[in-house]
């Protein structure tokens, strides 16, 4: 089965890769127009197998997620550039994304739109790569941020629009990535009570 | 819901009406704050509303406090329109930034630096509690010795051409040779 927003199933990996992840999520609503350009770009990332075509498309779901800015309200993202980390966390974060994909929906997991209060998705792109656009960048962007920085909005803009510059971009160069939206029914959502639970508890307010 | 929401990006400044509760965040009647976007869903209309300095910052140190150590955004709120009224008070975007920062800077003095970066929580539960530490060393060494970095980025621009030439697909992104 082709996994759900992946690149590449079997691309042998290389010795000396970067990684870097974002995921982010963002209020919605039923009929939320940016939901089903994004779910669009995932379905044409997992029927396309052309690099060049699912570059352009995740770059361009970066694009979108920064011109949502203003609606992002979770988020957490993390690298690192000691190769042997760097796969094994892309496979982490790849296999716990397609877990949930593959999951059938837990009605404890998603709601209904919510009539009293924020509904959510999360948006996610992970993405592993050799080449010096992500490593050279990791090494002048978030090694050099104080920790109160992390989650500043500027802060999660300057990330998004990074990965939207497909030329030359680190999405362009990568070795794989996978760009994912989730609860995967566009009817399902997250509740700001479950984004606070324990299952979420690495995300971080975005205030 | 059957019907679909409308995105209508506005710049009103609305004050949200006396007595209204939030779910999650308590009692919000009064604060005040601009229309990122309207829409409607189950035949109601919704706003989206980014709070005002104003309003945040009088708010009490015990509902920050609060709001930081569980984690409720509440520089943003949705609510009902018929909940809201619009004021005749001028948009200042400097101001909405500048809050918006200082409440990420104060979050991460209450709640944030008592939690584990989560930059390093994954790395550290795959390859132990050093990894991270070895990371930072190792761009320190790097952004050091600035000759270094350039050799090592030469090689590993290198090392990936070579690397991946046999599987094909870099050939089609382009960018670099060596």
């Amino acid at each position: 089965m082709k996994r759900y927003g992946l690149f590449n199933d079997t691309r042998v990996t290389p010795s000396d890769a970067s990684f870097f992840a974002i995921q982010a999520a963002v209020s919605t609503y039923p009929g939320d127009p940016l939901r089903a350009q994004l779910d669009e770009i995932v379905a044409g990332i997992s029927s396309n197998t052309d690099q060049g075509a699912q570059s352009a498309l995740a770059a361009k779901g970066a694009g979108l997620l920064s011109r949502a800015l203003p609606f992002i309200e979770y988020c957490v993202w993390d690298y690192t550039l000691v190769p042997s980390v760097a796969l094994k966390e892309f496979a982490s974060w790849v296999d716990d994304l397609q877990k949930t994909a593959d999951a059938p929906p837990d009605a404890g997991d998603v709601t209904r739109f919510l009539t009293d209060d924020t509904s959510y998705f999360a948006a996610t792109l992970v993405v592993l790569s050799c080449h010096p656009a992500l490593a050279s960048w990791l090494e002048y962007y978030p090694e050099h941020l104080a920790e109160e920085q992390y989650f500043e909005r500027k802060t999660i803009d300057t990330i998004l629009k990074r990965f939207a510059n497909i030329t030359p971009g680190p999405l362009n160069q990568c070795t794989n990535a996978m760009f994912t939206t989730m609860p995967l029914a566009p009817d399902d959502f997250y509740s700001g009570k479950q984004l606070r639970s324990s299952d979420w508890d690495y995300l971080r307010p975005v205030y | 819901m059957n019907d679909s929401g409308t995105q209508n990006p506005q710049r009103a400044i609305v004050q949200i009406r006396p007595g209204v509760v939030h779910t999650a965040l308590g009692t919000i009647g009064g604060w005040r704050g601009t229309v990122l976007r309207s829409f409607t869903a189950g035949g109601i209309e919704y706003t989206d509303i980014e709070v005002s300095p104003k309003t945040i910052g009088g708010l009490s140190k015990e509902d920050r406090e609060r709001f930081y150590t569980h984690k409720l955004v509440f520089t943003r709120v949705r609510v009902a329109a018929r909940d809201t009224e619009t004021l005749p008070v001028p948009f200042i975007q400097v101001e909405r930034a500048d809050i918006a920062t200082l409440s990420q800077h104060e979050w991460f003095q209450e709640a944030g630096i008592h939690q584990q970066d989560p930059t390093k929580a994954e790395a550290e539960s795959i390859a132990g509690p050093r990894v991270d530490i070895g990371r930072r060393e190792a761009i320190r060494s790097l952004v050091g010795v600035g000759a270094i970095l350039m050799i090592t980025l030469a090689l590993m621009q290198r090392d990936c051409s070579n690397g991946n030439r046999g599987y094909g697909s870099w050939g089609r992104s382009g960018g670099f040779s060596s």
